[in-house]
């Protein structure tokens, strides 16, 4: 069995082996310590801490060998998507937010970062970027390699049957696995592909005990605050807005007025 | 690459299926898990690895010596009277937070647990250990080998080399009493490893960059979080009460010291 990195500090001795240098160390030490506040106590569906998930994606980088704004942008791929930045805006890539992600990570790395969040990744997007994959400039090869070593990622040790949505998921890739094999493949990385078509089988081939899910098992990243803790009042007022907005969006999408739903919730359009 | 030990929950199943556990066992750790979620959540070791990692780790190497469930999930909460965030603001072990762990993992796991918090660990009781490994009862022995497994998981992957002075020595200069208490309780494999972990770390050197921060573990809640009230205002209280603890005591060692100088 692979073993990626789960930690820092199995990253940062990764790193250390795969030759890259102090410098570069730095710079992902330094990109992790941002992720520890914008991902503090946040958790995959699977239970899994979503730290874990950043490290074993940007471990997954590494052991391809891409250069570290790579690894980088891979550690923070998440951060327009889960990152809590403290701003009343959430899932929005606002200039704070940016500027914020450039001052630690530098303009390079946020570019990936900010591509990474606006690029689209349903199955009809899927076989699109299939089809115009040879057409894809650098920077969006490199964003779709971050893309499917997050995939890689989230399907280790069968982590997307541990989810609510298990079912779902594994048909997903069924559906969708072989292409994103392919795709490994003609960007260049089949030591990705066969790790991709490993796991993939893996999942398709497993039953999991329902009773293992943790906290009755979510379809979605959510955070667990430390207990001492609670939700500043302005975020409890905005995300009640948010929730009655998307709730309003889905009724307004299953009564086909999907023009008005898209409204409520732009990231569903 | 990396050690075969967990330091996931995904990792930490897959684990415990190969070796054979069963479906009792592993919902009782899913129990323990879901527990330290709530209890370490933003929380993280001085090296900056997530507090859940290091319970997962340290119950993975438990499994890997092929302890019963209970003990497994004890390793995973292990350090929940000593660093777990009960919603308090007070620290160590109290009846209520008792009451907690058994409502949430039953009566088998908290006791390892408390008696984890409760058991002295510092060399002059390791060796007493050591020394009378066969007088230890059960629960006594399955809690110093929790000790253990904690030991080693603060080795692995170089962990201590990113503490600050104080929390590194901690871990490496008991470290060749421990591994005699391994052996005594006979577990000789995992007496090498912590020999072999020691090894690694007093050879390896960090970056010069990689300047240690922490000494202690350290709690970073989510910037859309803020501390509750009662708890401030209980903190602010237990920090007047120990200035006041510390005013009573020297101004009592001064009337001793003018008492003296009178005499």
């Amino acid at each position: 069995m692979r073993s990626y990195a789960q930690t820092n500090i199995q990253l940062f001795n990764q790193l250390r082996r795969e030759g890259y240098s102090n410098e570069e160390i730095g710079y992902v030490r330094d990109a992790y310590e941002l992720a520890l506040h914008l991902f503090t106590g946040l958790y995959r569906p699977s239970g899994d801490t979503f730290l874990s998930h950043l490290v074993g994606t940007a471990s997954i980088l590494a052991a391809l060998h891409t250069p570290v704004n790579i690894v980088t942008a891979g550690l923070l791929h998440a951060a327009y998507i889960h990152g809590d930045f403290g701003i009343l805006s959430p899932r929005l890539m606002s200039g704070n937010k940016r500027q914020k992600i450039r001052d630690v990570a530098g303009d390079a790395v946020e570019d990936y970062i900010a591509r990474y969040r606006s690029l689209k990744w349903s199955s009809r997007a899927i076989s699109d970027i299939g089809d115009r994959l040879d057409n894809l400039d650098q920077i969006d090869r490199d964003v779709l390699l971050i893309r499917l070593a997050n995939e890689l990622e989230d399907s280790l040790n069968c982590g997307v049957l541990y989810c609510s949505d298990a079912d779902r998921r594994r048909q997903y890739i069924e559906r969708w696995g072989q292409d994103m094999v392919e795709m490994a493949d003609r960007l260049g990385f089949p030591a990705l592909a066969s790790e991709l078509s490993r796991v993939f089988k893996e999942v398709t081939s497993t039953e999991i005990q329902r009773e293992l899910l943790i906290c009755s098992g979510r379809d979605r990243a959510y955070i667990i605050a430390p207990r001492s803790y609670h939700m500043r009042l302005s975020y409890v007022f905005f995300h009640t807005i948010f929730i009655g907005m998307r709730i309003l969006s889905k009724l307004c999408y299953k009564m086909g007025m999907n023009s008005v739903g898209a409204l409520f919730d732009p990231s569903r359009g | 690459m990396a050690h075969s030990y967990a330091q996931t929950i995904t990792q930490l199943y897959s684990q415990l299926r190969l070796n054979g556990y069963s479906a009792t066992d592993m919902v009782l750790v899913r129990k323990a898990y879901e527990l330290a979620m709530l209890l370490f959540s933003g929380r993280f070791q001085p090296s900056g690895k997530t507090l859940i990692s290091h319970g997962v780790g340290t119950a993975s190497i438990l499994t890997s010596l092929r302890l019963p469930g209970e003990v497994v999930a004890a390793g995973l909460i292990h350090n929940a009277y000593q660093n777990g965030d009960f919603g308090d603001g007070k620290r160590f072990i109290s009846k209520s937070k008792r009451k907690y762990i058994r409502y949430n993992v039953g009566e088998d796991v908290e006791e390892y647990v408390a008696r984890f918090a409760t058991l002295k660990w510092k060399p002059e009781n390791i060796s007493t250990i050591r020394d009378e490994v066969n007088k230890l009862n059960p629960v006594d022995r399955s809690t110093v080998l929790i000790r253990l497994a904690d030991h080693l998981e603060h080795l692995l992957d170089l962990d201590v080399l990113y503490y600050k002075d104080i929390g590194r020595k901690r871990y490496t200069t008991d470290t060749h009493i421990v591994e005699k208490v391994a052996e005594s309780l006979g577990f000789p494999t995992l007496a090498d490893e912590i020999r072999q972990s020691y090894k690694e770390t007093t050879l390896a050197k960090i970056p010069v960059e990689f300047t240690p921060l922490h000494s202690e573990s350290f709690v970073i809640p989510p910037p859309s979080y803020r501390k509750r009230l009662s708890v401030l205002l209980l903190e602010r209280f237990y920090y007047l009460g120990s200035v006041l603890k510390l005013r009573r005591m020297t101004s009592s060692l001064a009337s001793v010291w003018k008492e003296k100088n009178k005499v």
